[in-house]
């Protein structure tokens, strides 16, 4: 019997690996392909989750060949298909398609066709790693669409996050068998199916968050410590869950658990981290009168956060004489929640740091196990030091470093999305209005899936530029999609924006705004400039492209005010720095574009030219401004 | 004694006998170590009011005194956003303090509001005493000359309602109840504020931080002290 977690979930994962067959009649009656027998005999497991539409009474009836009895496995395998389904075509009748559609890249894919794997019964029979088996086919599981049935119009999800969801439902119901009363042994589907009508599920959406305070680099450990958080947060709240996002979790918990989720959320955190959530609980059936049913208040997931939790904070925190470093600073100086228990100094080996910080130990630990720690950053750094004094003379010497960072936002992902489903499908959807409850995670998952794809993208990009430069030695790996790349000139950023640019065409042509969730940021400084002010423009972007050299000139654009000032920048004018700073100057003060207008009355037409973004109401003259400064200005020295 | 407040304009930009004052306010974030500085762009903690009110009025620790309030400009002028580079000089050596040299955020044209309870006869009379306009110095680099403000008293009542809402300053948990702050706190967001008003610590020349609500939080409090947008 497979009751471990990896059995469970990896023939669950490949219930529907009949779809990639092409033939329907073998996919909902396995029974009626010619070497079922030898099927059956070789996986038994696997046997049990393609036959998991045999459990229905619609099916048994249907083909004749009805599964009478059955096990915990096979049920919770034919279950979890359901409760699937459901999250995945919560936006029904607008389009099918044996094809996955991406709203934000596809419109329809009418001129593609899935191809289907026909001998796919036999590699399946034929293999004896199912691990390997999905794995193989994992890429056909993400190209063909969870539904291509034209009465669902729902060809919105992939196969691949419909099987994960699938285990995770069946992993679900399985590890709570007993809480739910489910028959022991084999039984009917009635038998099974009973004890759920009642019974509910709690959907628990958890995001973890950062106190944000980073003074060093090394202190983005803070972030990349959030997948460890998640892990945690999982095995806490039932060690199963539907969806994971880069920092936001979906679990379903048994009712009687979620009464204590406070508590049981409380032992994961350090001072670093928290948690906030909300908690939907659903019964699994339709009831009858008081409109309630599965995830009939999926939309409440969707809103605020309902619920924090922090860990176990003191009401004060005093000095404390075991600790020198509490007599010194009594606070933390990094999470400013806890007490300050440790001296920190950090210095290069041979030298001494001459301020310390005081921290708390879960900050102190945090420090020493960073992995974000850019080494040849440092490098460069020392290497500065050590030239320094012949570097103050040299122009040209100009040690500089280029931080550039894509991040995603959540909660702009849903209102982007919804916007491309509204226009994508305006005639079907007749305006009406969607939520984000209107999506499901499904969708959102797939989404993440294709970003992160573009990320690794995006980073081999950079590291290809200019035959190679930014690789080997002149680049730190921080996060993923997250860059220290060692530059000569701020021009430079000019070159990475306009691959980003035409990537994100690539992979997301159709999210162009007005809502972007996938922002580019990129700020540039003298190498030795502290990073917390890096920080703040990569943290916090507010535009689809946000370029930034520190205290120089900063500029927010969407890719269409990029597009207008590009065609200034591939042809720039000379001698135009004095006539964009007085515009700029006149804009900045005034905030009016009508005298920045009447300014532009005496000008020559080369100037107006320049001034055409503007002219024509895409950009204000501060973009334009700062957008030469960064693009062009140091490309012409 | 009923609650009652008095609620009063803080402006770091205005026009005296003296002439015109521009003033620079950095509330600033703690941070240390690191060579930049950033400062509070929405809340007036309670633990800076209450400082900086305390130094005006002339009122002893024995007298306890509570009040927070809120940086509102409106959206068509905020404040504006500076940063000054300063070196801290060593009094000792008279060379310059590591790490150095030091950028500070501060915010310019500053409007907002500071509403203090008047808790005893004492607090009452301090503030008839001094009047209105007065001047307070609040917030971080008071010796390099930031933190001036003007406080102008608004005659307008103070309404004691208590809603549910957006926190948009930082009170210490022990003295919410001051402020209308029920138990029942929805969504917190903690920090620590540091409080001197335990003689035994202040007599030691040190302090006690102590946890306080954030900005943010989501809470049922005085109506007064709610609003604004959920950063998060």
């Amino acid at each position: 019997m497979p009751n471990t977690k990896s059995d469970i979930s990896i023939i669950a994962k490949l219930h529907d690996l009949l779809k990639l067959g092409g033939c329907d009649l073998h996919h909902f009656c396995p029974t009626k392909h010619p070497k079922a027998a030898d099927m059956e005999r070789v996986h038994p497991h696997l046997w049990k989750a393609l036959r998991h539409h045999c459990v229905s009474w619609y099916w048994q009836k249907k083909h004749q060949c009805g599964l009478k009895q059955m096990d915990r496995e096979t049920f919770c395998i034919s279950y979890a298909d359901h409760k699937a389904s459901a999250i995945s075509r919560r936006l029904r009748r607008l389009l099918s398609h044996h094809l996955v559609i991406h709203v934000w890249k596809h419109e329809h894919r009418t001129d593609e066709e899935f191809k289907p794997i026909e001998a796919i019964f036999e590699q399946a029979l034929d293999s004896r790693d199912l691990k390997k088996l999905y794995s193989d086919h994992l890429t056909d599981m993400e190209e063909r669409s969870e539904t291509a049935n034209t009465r669902d119009g729902s060809s919105f999800t992939s196969l691949r996050t419909h099987a994960e969801l699938t285990a995770s439902w069946a992993d679900f119901l399985l590890r709570n068998a007993d809480r739910y009363r489910l028959p022991v042994g084999t039984d009917s589907a009635y038998r099974f199916r009973k004890p759920l009508e009642k019974g509910k599920v709690v959907l628990v959406r958890c995001k973890i968050r950062t106190h944000g305070r980073l003074a060093r680099l090394r202190d983005l450990q803070m972030v990349r410590d959030i997948e460890v958080r998640k892990k945690l947060v999982v095995r806490a709240l039932g060690r199963v869950s539907l969806y994971e996002l880069p920092d936001e979790i979906l679990i379903p918990m048994h009712p009687d658990l979620a009464e204590e989720i406070g508590d049981l959320l409380k032992p994961t955190l350090s001072t670093n981290h928290f948690i906030e959530f909300t908690p939907a609980p659903s019964p699994f059936l339709n009831a009858k009168g008081n409109g309630e049913g599965f995830l009939h208040n999926f939309h409440t997931l969707f809103g605020d956060y309902t619920g924090i939790v922090y860990p176990d904070l003191d009401d004060t925190i005093e000095p404390n004489d075991e600790y020198p470093a509490s007599q010194r600073a009594i606070l933390c100086d990094l999470c400013q929640l806890a007490q300050a228990r440790v001296e920190y100094h950090d210095a290069f080996p041979g030298t001494t740091d001459p301020v310390p910080e005081y921290l708390c130990q879960s900050c102190a630990g945090l420090r020493k196990r960073s992995k974000t720690r850019a080494r040849n950053l440092t490098t460069w750094e020392r290497s500065v030091d050590n030239d320094e004094e012949r570097a103050i003379d040299d122009a040209k010497a100009r040690p500089r470093v280029c931080v550039v960072k894509v991040s995603l936002d959540m909660a702009e992902l849903v209102s982007a999305l919804k916007n491309a489903f509204q226009t994508t499908f305006r005639e079907k959807l007749k305006d009406r209005p969607l939520d984000g409850h209107d999506l499901g995670f499904s969708i959102l998952q797939e989404f993440v899936l294709d970003y992160n794809r573009f990320v690794k993208k995006f980073e081999e990009s950079i590291l290809a530029l200019h035959d190679g430069r930014y690789s080997g030695d002149s680049h730190d790996h921080i996060l993923d999609g997250f860059l220290a790349l060692r530059i000569e000139s701020d021009s430079e950023v000019a070159d990475i924006t306009r691959e980003y640019v035409k990537l994100y065409d690539q992979y997301f042509p159709r999210l162009k705004g007005p809502t972007f969730p996938v922002k580019l940021s990129i700020s540039c400084s003298h190498i030795k400039h502290p990073f917390l002010e890096h920080w703040e423009v990569l943290d916090k972007p507010t535009s689809a492209i946000n370029v930034q050299s520190v205290r120089r000139a900063q500029v927010g654009l969407s890719f269409e005010q990029f597009e207008a000032l590009e065609s200034f920048g591939r042809n720039p004018e000379p001698r135009v720095s004095g006539f964009l700073h007085r515009l700029a100057e006149i804009y900045d003060r005034t905030g009016s574009e009508l005298l920045v207008k009447f300014t532009l009355l005496d000008k020559d037409d080369n100037e107006r030219r320049v001034v055409e973004p503007f002219m024509n109401g895409t950009v204000n003259p501060s973009q334009i401004l700062n957008y030469y400064k960064l693009f062009v200005q140091d490309a012409k020295r | 004694m009923s609650t009652e407040f008095w609620q009063y304009r803080l402006d770091t930009c205005w026009k005296d006998e003296r002439g015109y004052h521009d003033e620079l306010l950095c509330i600033g974030e703690r941070i240390k170590k690191g060579t930049f500085r950033p400062c509070l762009e929405e809340a007036i903690p309670f633990s800076s009011a209450v400082g900086a009110l305390r130094e005006a009025l002339g009122l002893p620790y024995s007298v306890d005194l509570y009040a927070a309030g809120h940086i509102c400009n409106p959206k068509c002028s905020p404040p504006g956003v500076e940063y000054i580079t300063l070196a801290p000089s060593d009094v000792a050596t008279g060379g310059v303090k590591p790490p150095a040299p030091l950028t500070v955020k501060a915010l310019r044209g500053v409007k907002g509001r500071i509403f203090v309870e008047i808790s005893s006869d004492e607090v009452r009379k301090a503030l008839e005493k001094i009047g209105s306009p007065f001047e307070i110095t609040m917030g971080a680099m008071k010796s390099t000359g930031f933190g001036r403000c003007r406080l102008t008293r608004v005659f307008e009542d103070v309404p004691l309602v208590v809603e549910p809402g957006r926190l948009r300053t930082r009170i210490p948990e022990r003295h919410k109840e001051h402020f209308g702050i029920t138990d029942n706190v929805s969504k917190p967001i903690y920090g620590y504020l540091f409080d001197t008003s335990d003689e035994a610590k202040r007599n030691d020349g040190t302090g006690t931080y102590v946890k306080s609500l954030f900005e943010g939080s989501i809470i049922e409090g005085y109506s007064f002290l709610l609003g604004g947008e959920d950063a998060s």
